[in-house]
């Protein structure tokens, strides 16, 4: 006796694909972007669009330099709007506290974590996106520099100048 | 000679994209390998941070200090009264004082007209009249004479008036045809 509906084979293809890049796209969001909630929501987005166009598209397609890329289009709409919001009203006080520390981070003081995630915020967006995709997502030169539509000579250049400002809040922490 | 890595090139033959000669200099330099491992430790200690959400993020407006909005709308103002001050000073510089003319009533025009209906016949005749300085109709012992059409070649007097004051602003005024 078999199921009364059968999904279609793209659903279980793009299943397999949130199952692998979702944890990767929710942090990579959750680096650019300010609020957790607004990462979640920017994550649901992508994984929307890879449904429309997985269904639509024919040719062979890397899917995970893809869902970076729209990931990244997608954050970087994200703080556009955010900018306009912050013009156009107050802000809201909340508090995000983490509850799931880890021991690595918990060697890590608060105060110290603060200062880190200061300095990343002021890095510009590019180099901010370099970062994630070159250090934390541990992407190649090359892969970055094909997600971001950049040289590998600029990438290495945005590199640089992220880890150098990061460096200097911790230098001026010590 | 010794030459020390950039830290540029620190930071490459950290994500395995250093040249062999950095990385034989990083063997042989104790300074470079020092300096490398601090690369090393800051980078992973700004990894462990960015792993996970800061501790607490707050959003909150800064205390005492005005918001964008408020010092645009502040802007703007500030911008319209500064703009009416111009105008009104403007419009004070320029304004030109009209005096209003008096209206003309009606004895004067009436008066006018008098002048008017005598002085125009007797140019198509040829006839020379001269006009006496024109009393106000309104005067009540104005008395209009038409004297003798018969008379032709003389200055002959239209219409005279008595009493007729020597201010008329009309102005009296003569008149010759030949």
């Amino acid at each position: 006796m078999g199921a009364l509906t059968t999904a279609p084979p793209w659903h279980a293809q793009c299943e397999v694909l949130y199952r692998e890049h979702s944890p990767r796209l929710l942090r990579l969001c959750r680096l650019l972007l300010r609020h957790p909630q607004e990462a979640e929501d920017v994550a649901h987005e992508v994984f929307l669009k890879l449904v429309q166009s997985y269904r639509v598209t024919d040719r062979a397609v890397a899917w995970g330099p893809w869902l970076t890329r729209v990931a990244i289009n997608a954050c970087r709409d994200r703080q556009r709007a955010a900018r306009w919001r912050l013009w156009h009203g107050a802000p809201e006080e909340v508090e995000l506290v983490d509850s799931n520390p880890t021991p690595e981070a918990d060697a890590l003081t608060g105060e110290t974590r603060e200062q880190i995630w200061g300095a990343f915020r002021q890095l510009s967006q590019r180099q901010r996106e370099v970062f994630v995709l070159r250090h934390l997502e541990e992407r190649s030169t090359q892969d970055v520099a094909e997600a971001l539509g950049l040289s590998t000579g600029s990438v290495k250049r945005h590199l640089f100048r992220a880890v150098q400002r990061l460096r200097k809040r911790l230098g001026e922490r010590s | 000679m010794k030459r020390c890595l950039r830290d540029r090139s620190l930071l490459l033959v950290h994500y395995g994209e250093g040249r062999a000669a950095h990385l034989a200099h990083l063997e042989t330099c104790s300074d470079c390998a020092t300096r490398y491992r601090q690369l090393a430790r800051d980078l992973e200690l700004i990894g462990h941070a960015l792993e996970r959400r800061p501790a607490a993020l707050t959003v909150r407006r800064r205390s005492g200090a005005p918001s964008r909005r408020r010092v645009a709308v502040a802007a703007v103002l500030a911008a319209g009264v500064v703009l009416a001050g111009v105008e009104v000073w403007l419009w004070r510089d320029t304004q030109v004082l009209v005096r209003e003319q008096p209206k003309p009533d009606e004895a004067s025009t009436l008066r006018f007209l008098a002048e008017v209906s005598a002085a125009l016949p007797s140019s198509s005749d040829g006839e020379t009249f001269v006009l006496s300085p024109a009393p106000r109709l309104t005067d009540p012992e104005m008395v209009l004479e038409e004297e003798g059409e018969d008379s032709l070649g003389e200055p002959v007097e239209a219409w005279t008036l008595d009493d007729a004051s020597e201010d008329d602003t009309w102005g009296g005024f003569e008149n010759e045809n030949t």
